[in-house]
């Protein structure tokens, strides 16, 4: 990672995070640390899970049924 | 962890109709109109009519939630996944595929996998006259003193009998006619209550009817509208509580024990209700369960467990243990954190704070019910949110009592 890329992730880790890595041009800085900042959110693999909400279920307990879980 | 935000193309994708969506055939999918959106942090909670559960996604399935109701091609949404995150194209299709897939036969379907039949509380206004097989002789008939109201059980068989009277025995006969009566009965799928002439309940299993009736007296009794229903303990002080969700034999009971004998006041060992409006834990004044593998730690502090009768349940030894305290006012308790117990031998009675989607799964591993309408989850998701909750790994139980009174005093632990 370049230092230009590493201060980009500084900023965008910040609090406070647009407002500290606006450049020039405000618009096109604001885009660019959004993007940023979905680049560098760190990613976990997709899962959908379904958490039934059943009375049963409040009564005895419930159980995992995953749904796309990967 | 900030979710990745939609590109300007993405999100001018957004006009599109959701029916534009990303399958070819969208006469076999529910479309995304078609659910109930909670957004919740990063993740995304999702609820359909039919469906009597709450689809939680995590960050990257929201992102893909996302682009699909924005109606982008399969090939756009892998493309956005990878660029977003930053990683793999091949990673990204792989993931947007198995994901997608899912949803098809879940989610998406137009018939859910989990499709759940109408629950029993939802049938409780259906007037259903017992039928004939329902209108043999009891087996047990009493009346108790509940929350101030007379109460009479009618049990129709000797299993129903040894499964639900034990929970009653400190509990005094009300020499009234009664305000209520509920009828539990067996039939050919399992058993039902009745209130009255009404069917209020339909469970399979013995120990989930036993349940439901107890969270149905004392909701009558007391006049509740009911949010949601845990699976958990509670013990409380004051106006607070802590709920302790907890699968079966976790320690939730042990734990509720102690902590009552602490001097704390004791709500539930099994069913915890929360109030719609004031969002309150009510007591329930039913007597403990206590198995045998905790006897030992509970006979030296409640000297009368020891003569109390041993009785087999699904071929375990359990003893019942009379709550302590004034059981019989209407106390309620503002709920301090949730906490999720576990007693493990060699645990080092460590305690750990919880997110809102742990929480949210840990919650379907314990078991819990939302009235399932879209203002009633949003509420019940802000409440969940706004609650401190945390897993509590113990083998001392007086240092988890400890730990539990300090949440009680309002500590934040991190």
């Amino acid at each position: 990672m370049d230092s230009k890329a590493d201060n980009n992730l500084k900023s965008a880790q910040a609090p406070g995070t647009q407002e500290n890595a606006t450049p020039d041009n405000e618009t096109q800085g604001r885009r660019e640390v959004v993007l940023k900042l979905g680049k560098f959110a760190a990613y976990a693999a997709p899962f959908t899970m379904l958490a039934l909400t059943k009375k049963a279920d409040a009564a005895t307990g419930g159980g995992p049924r995953p749904l796309g879980r990967h | 962890m900030a979710a990745p935000a939609l590109s300007a193309a993405t999100k001018a994708g957004q006009e599109f109709s959701p029916r534009m969506g990303i399958e070819s055939s969208p006469e076999n999918l529910a479309t995304p109109q078609d659910v109930w959106e909670f957004e919740i942090e990063d993740f995304l909670v999702l609820a359909r009519p039919d469906v009597h559960g709450l689809y939680l996604l995590n960050s990257s399935a929201r992102f893909i939630w996302q682009l699909v109701k924005a109606g982008l091609p399969s090939a756009e949404v892998v493309r956005e996944l990878a660029s977003a995150y930053h990683i793999d194209p091949d990673v990204a299709a792989r993931h947007v595929r198995q994901t997608l897939d899912g949803w098809r036969s879940g989610l998406r379907s137009v018939q859910p996998e989990a499709t759940v039949q109408p629950e029993s509380a939802a049938s409780a206004d259906v007037r259903v006259e017992p039928p004939a097989f329902q209108k043999k002789a009891a087996r047990f008939s009493h009346n108790y003193l509940i929350e101030g109201k007379s109460v009479q059980i009618i049990l129709e068989t000797a299993e129903l009998a040894e499964e639900i009277i034990p929970r009653f025995e400190s509990i005094p006969s009300a020499p009234s006619a009664p305000d209520f009566v509920f009828r539990v009965v067996e039939d050919p799928d399992g058993f039902r209550i009745f209130c009255g002439d009404r069917c209020i309940a339909r469970e399979e299993g013995l120990g989930a009817i036993r349940a439901v009736l107890l969270q149905e007296i004392v909701r009558t009794c007391r006049g509740l509208d009911c949010l949601a229903i845990f699976h958990a303990g509670a013990c409380g002080s004051g106006s607070r509580c802590v709920v302790f969700p907890g699968n079966t034999q976790c320690g939730k009971t042990t734990l509720s024990a102690v902590l009552m004998q602490k001097g704390l006041t004791f709500y539930s060992d099994d069913s915890v209700l929360l109030e719609r409006d004031t969002l309150a834990v009510p007591a329930m004044p039913f007597s403990l369960m206590v198995r045998e593998g905790s006897w030992g730690i509970l006979s030296p502090r409640f000297p009368n467990l020891e003569s109390a009768p041993i009785l087999s349940r699904f071929g375990q030894r359990v003893r019942f243990l009379p709550p302590l305290g004034t059981q019989q006012d209407s106390r309620s308790g503002l709920v301090s954190a949730i906490v999720f117990v576990r007693f493990e031998r060699d645990a080092a009675n460590e305690i750990s704070s919880l997110d809102t989607l742990q929480t949210l799964l840990r919650l379907q591993e314990s078991g819990f019910w939302v009235a399932h309408d879209r203002q009633s989850i949003r509420r019940f998701l802000e409440w969940l949110q706004s609650t401190p909750s945390y897993s509590l790994s113990y083998s001392d139980v007086d240092r988890a009592a400890s730990i539990v009174r300090e949440l009680l005093a309002g500590s934040v632990i991190e």
